[in-house]
């Protein structure tokens, strides 16, 4: 294991290697620099041009900003950026990546339950209307145009109905004299749901071996229990209400995003499910007289479980680089907004930093992936 | 009752499908259409049999329908769409103005914003209320009014002061003005402000406002009395008068920044080594309770969110009284302070526009949206009262504006045009018959009017129409109101007086309406043929209008046999193109805009051959070059008096609309949308509009 871990990390460091310069060279293929942006006001000396890229060292050789951005990124600065200037790319990075996780961690972890959940009972009742119904649903939701979905999300339930807020991520009138800032809000909100994931796979740990209601009961109890100390504890830090109008403006494009990307895993899970049960092991199952739900939820979904769970680590991963369009229309100032306004306005060293931040995380996430195989299947062996 | 699974999914779906329906209905100005759910009877186990009924109309929401208000001026068209239904509701809280922008500000740095890499529009809105400056432009009409300074600055004189001549003027500046913290403003902040530029050789719009190929030094003469010296000779020695550019228009508008805060934060500037070093130094730092002068402070910023500015308590101007009368002058009071003045005649006669300064206001946020869809969705849903749309609003936008009942939209001339270059260096377009030819073809009315739908409005003059004081109506209007035969007829006549002859001449129809046979084989005076030409425009996805323009222009010349082809690419394919070492042998023609200053000074900037590109490194990229021209355009430059800068503006434009170096080609209207029942403009008539006047954040009233 150790030596294919050793292999794998020194493969990771080549592809990484090949990323950053393919990232260098792409981005900087735009024709024009930053200091276009400033070139044309009359009232603006030209000279100024030439001294914006002085400062920005645009107007040096290729290859000479291509050494300065391998050694940079290896040593992790990124350098500052433009358009945030003189503000450094790893702090606008480190400002935009809460928004992003908190919003598409949320999002992708709901998409995939509710993927797994309806998959299993899909895979299940093969043949029938309800997996039709839910196939067509899934796969045109999977399909739709996101843009014009999105858009169509907040006319519907924003504009017309008026239940949620239009775009953004709070409500600046509520925030004018909020104590703390968005960004603690957001970083509060992943250690409460790091905190209460612990919870959670914790009870179910315990509880595992105990009897099917008895475990539920204790599951129930336990996980409510768990959201009354957070929601106390939120409340008496005094920044529940902010955390609440977050939670209100995630709504949305949580929903949008939930709705057009769970078919994937539900049809993964699916066709996982429909090979699982051919496997002597559920006729057995069934042979022993265990009950359909007992057979379906814990001989054939957890041996179906494995290339969902790797689709959905690689999901997490995409999900730190945002979704361009989602925060677009949703007003949502994470890592996608980031890169597009780092590329229209040539904002270099944001857009390849942001690009290289994506990157890194990915490829830590196939090496996740590879040992989370070997851990969930026992016959994997490295 | 038991139902099967395929029953409740239909129930739930009807369920869903009747609550859509419902949510689409709400606030619809239409007759409302309930529709009731009713019990569901089962005849069979798996079928349901559902009955909708759809009720007659109980209500009915009435839209008052008024009557379209034109204020008819010479530039601006107020439109009122839709007047609201009720009378609005008075604001809850304390008076907020509440505005959308969907950029990020850069910085809050003042220098930064003004000499730096902050300087975006964005940044712009958000540092409005925060600066002054000696003199400034007055509301509406433009004209050059005292801000800080007291009154007008003495004249100009030529003074030998030690070993040097110089010219000089005096200025008295306000008593009393208060920063935002308290402190007193005096002609030490003034000086510092200008000391500061040179020794850290601040560029971009501060080496614009302090010119120091003419400016020597400020010197402080009393607390509030300002001496200015300028040189009276150039780096070669020849004599020089600083105009209105330099002082009236360039450093009477540097905006003061507060010495008593940023004296200290300088002198470690300075200790951070190379002038380079210390301007990085001088932009990272980022103020912390920065004094303000314009009736705004920093109050909070939630980056991606908003940025909120408190109103100063201590601003100088609140309360204001502002009149301008119709025989031109113009009288400001102030019974707060005691401050009274009139201008450029006597207060008396018919009013033109009256307001009192502010802010009237106890904030104002500024929301940040992804994109402008995302505004203008936050504008109509009334979360906001005004959206900043630099680069206007498009039709579907203007659509959904005009749709909802309590927005208006006022529309205003722009300062901003929009051109066909070209690069005079090369044959043919370094003959100006040849120009004037392809300008005579360019059927700007047909463009403007018939295919973009009066989006764009044609102009003639590189001074916009909507500048009124400094535009001249009377210039050369090649092909203006003539038919496509006329015009096909009157360009070959050009291109045949300046010696080029054809192969085959361009024939036009019986009816003069359109082309029957294009002309071929053009050839230029020496006998050679006119070479294939490019013409850079930006594409559909950047500028619709300007693409739509450039296709017209390559089928118009190519029927009267000049070849060329309209490259539609990227804004900053284009722009990288204009700066390239190779711009003499590479470019042809190409078209871009410019957003104007009142004041036209651009003109020699653009025009002047010692802007060219080789030259100078300046924005002359035509390599255009005449010598008459450059003795009128430095003219306008060292000219100290308004009256003889707008006759030398004049006869600039008209040299310029003969000799085509530029074929200026359209403007745009400026569209702004806002809430009338929330806020109240003291005048929306206005060059630029509402956006170039940032917001109008000092005179906004909320209702």
């Amino acid at each position: 294991m150790a030596k294919y871990l050793l292999k794998r990390s020194a493969q990771i460091l080549a592809t990484l290697f090949v990323f950053l310069s393919l990232v260098f060279f792409i981005v900087n293929a735009q024709p024009g620099d930053v200091s276009n942006f400033y070139a044309l006001n009359p009232d603006v000396p030209p000279e100024t041009r030439e001294r914006l890229q002085d400062l920005f060292g645009v107007n040096e050789p290729l290859w000479k900003q291509y050494i300065v951005h391998i050694r940079n990124t290896f040593t992790g600065n990124f350098g500052i950026s433009f358009s945030h200037y003189p503000r450094s790319v790893a702090d606008v990075i480190m400002e935009r990546l809460p928004r992003t996780v908190v919003l598409f961690m949320t999002a992708t972890a709901l998409s995939f339950y509710l993927g797994f959940a309806l998959g299993k009972v899909v895979a299940w009742r093969r043949g029938g209307w309800f997996e039709y119904t839910s196939t067509v649903s899934g796969v045109t939701l999977y399909t739709v145009f996101t843009p014009w979905f999105g858009l169509m999300m907040i006319w519907l339930f924003a504009f017309k109905a008026g239940w949620l807020p239009i775009g953004k991520f709070l409500d600046p009138v509520l925030w004018r004299d909020a104590p703390v800032d968005a960004n603690s809000v957001f970083t509060r909100m992943i250690l409460t749901a790091f905190v209460v994931s612990i919870v959670v796979f914790g009870v179910f740990v315990v509880t595992a071996q105990r009897r099917m209601g008895r475990a539920r009961l204790m599951r129930i109890v336990s996980i409510a229990l768990a959201s009354l100390v957070v929601v106390a504890v939120w409340i008496a830090s005094g920044t529940a209400v902010f955390a609440w109008d977050i939670l209100r403006h995630m709504v949305l494009p949580v929903v949008t995003l939930t709705l057009i990307s769970f078919a994937g895993t539900m049809l993964l899970t699916r066709n996982s499910m429909l090979e699982t049960m051919r496997e002597d092991f559920v006729m057995a199952a069934r042979a022993k007289g265990l009950p359909e739900r007992d057979v379906r939820d814990k001989h054939v979904a957890r041996n179906a479980l494995l290339p969902v769970v790797t689709s959905f680590i690689f999901s997490l991963a995409f999900a730190v680089d945002g979704g361009v369009i989602t925060e677009s229309i949703f007003s949502w100032p994470g890592m996608g907004q980031t890169l597009v306004s780092a590329t229209l306005t040539e904002d270099l060293p944001l857009a390849v930093g942001a690009f290289v931040f994506v990157g890194v995380f990915v490829l830590i996430a196939h090496l996740v992936a590879d040992i989370l195989y070997a851990y969930l299947d026992p016959r994997i062996r490295y | 009752m038991k139902l099967s699974l395929p029953a409740r999914l239909s129930i739930l779906a009807f369920a869903v499908s009747a609550t859509v329906l419902l949510v689409a209905c709400q606030d619809e100005p239409e007759p409302v259409t309930i529709i009731k759910e009713v019990p569901v009877e089962v005849i069979k186990e798996v079928e349901v049999e559902k009955e909708v009924i759809k009720e007659v109309p109980v209500e009915k929401e009435v839209i008052k329908e008024v009557e379209v208000e034109k204020v008819v001026e010479k530039i601006v068209e107020v439109e009122k769409v839709v007047e609201p239904t009720q009378e609005p509701e008075p604001a809850a809280g304390p008076p907020i103005y509440q505005m959308g922008i969907f950029e990020e500000p850069i910085s809050r740095n003042y220098w930064n914003y003004y000499g730096g890499p902050a300087g975006s529009v964005w940044t712009q809105y958000v540092l409005d209320g925060h600066s002054g400056s000696l003199y400034g432009y007055s509301d509406q009409r433009f004209d050059w009014v005292p801000g800080l300074a007291a009154d007008f600055p003495t004249d100009l004189t030529k003074e030998t002061v030690g070993d040097g001549e110089f010219w000089t003027a005096e200025v008295q500046m306000k008593t009393g003005v208060k920063w935002s913290d308290g402190h007193e403003l005096d002609a030490g902040d003034f000086v510092f402000t200008v000391n500061t530029v040179f020794d850290l050789q601040l560029s971009s719009n501060w080496a614009a406002a302090v010119d120091s190929a003419f400016l020597d030094r400020v010197e402080a003469l009393d607390s509030h009395t300002l001496k200015v010296f300028f040189k009276t000779t150039d780096a070669e020695g020849n004599p020089q008068t600083p105009g209105l550019s330099v002082w009236q228009f360039g450093l009477g508008f540097m905006p003061v920044l507060a010495e008593h805060y940023w004296a200290p934060i300088i002198e470690e500037v300075k200790k951070a080594g190379e002038i380079n070093q210390q301007q990085e130094a001088l932009f990272a730092h980022i103020p912390d309770g920065e004094p303000t002068l314009g009736g705004f402070t920093f109050s909070k910023w939630e980056p991606g969110a908003f940025l909120e500015n408190n109103t100063d308590p201590n601003f100088y101007n609140q309360g204001t009284v502002v009149t301008m009368y119709a025989n031109g002058a113009y009288s400001e009071s102030n019974e707060r302070t005691g401050h009274s003045a009139t201008y450029f005649g006597d207060a008396d006669g018919d009013k033109v526009l009256e307001y009192t300064v502010g802010p009237h206001v106890d904030s104002e946020l500024f929301s940040i949206y992804g994109n402008q869809d995302a505004a203008i969705l936050a504008l109509t849903n009334g979360d906001i009262d005004y959206v900043f749309n630099p680069l206007g609003l498009e039709k579907g936008f203007l659509d959904r504006v005009r749709s909802t009942p309590d927005l208006q939209i006022a529309t205003n001339a722009n300062n901003g045009v929009r051109y066909l270059g070209f690069n005079v260096r090369k044959p043919p377009m370094d003959i100006a018959e040849f120009r004037q030819a392809v300008a005579t073809v360019i059927d700007k009315e047909f463009v403007a009017r018939t295919v973009l739908q009066d989006a764009a409005i044609p102009v003639y003059a590189m001074v916009p129409e909507g500048n009124e004081f400094w535009h001249n109506s009377d210039v050369p209007k090649f092909g203006k109101d003539m038919s496509r035969g006329d015009r096909i007829s009157q360009a070959v006549e050009l291109l045949k007086s300046a010696g080029f002859t054809y192969e085959e001449e361009p024939e036009v129809s019986e009816d003069g309406a359109f082309i029957a046979k294009q002309g071929k084989g053009l050839k230029m005076p020496d006998g050679s043929p006119v070479p294939e030409m490019t013409l850079l425009a930006p594409s559909a996805g950047y500028d619709p209008m300007r693409s739509t323009f450039a296709i017209w222009v390559e089928r118009w010349l190519t029927d009267i046999g000049i070849p060329v082809r309209a490259q539609l690419t990227g804004f900053n394919v284009i722009v990288d193109e204009l700066f390239s070492d190779t711009v003499a042998d590479d470019l042809d023609m190409w078209m871009l805009g410019w957003g104007l200053s009142i004041f036209p000074d651009y003109l020699e900037n653009f025009f002047h051959s010692r802007h060219s590109p080789e030259i100078g490194g300046g924005y002359n990229w035509g390599g255009y070059a005449n010598n008459q021209f450059d003795d009128l355009a430095l003219g306008l430059l060292t000219e100290t008096t308004i009256e003889g800068a707008r006759d030398k503006a004049f006869q600039l434009q008209a040299f310029l609309a003969e000799d085509l170096p530029y074929v200026p080609l359209f403007t745009t209207p400026k569209l702004d949308a806002y809430r009338p029942s929330r806020i109240e403009f003291p005048y929306t008539s206005v060059l630029g509009g509402l956006e170039q006047q940032n917001g109008m954040q000092q005179e906004v009233v909320i209702k």
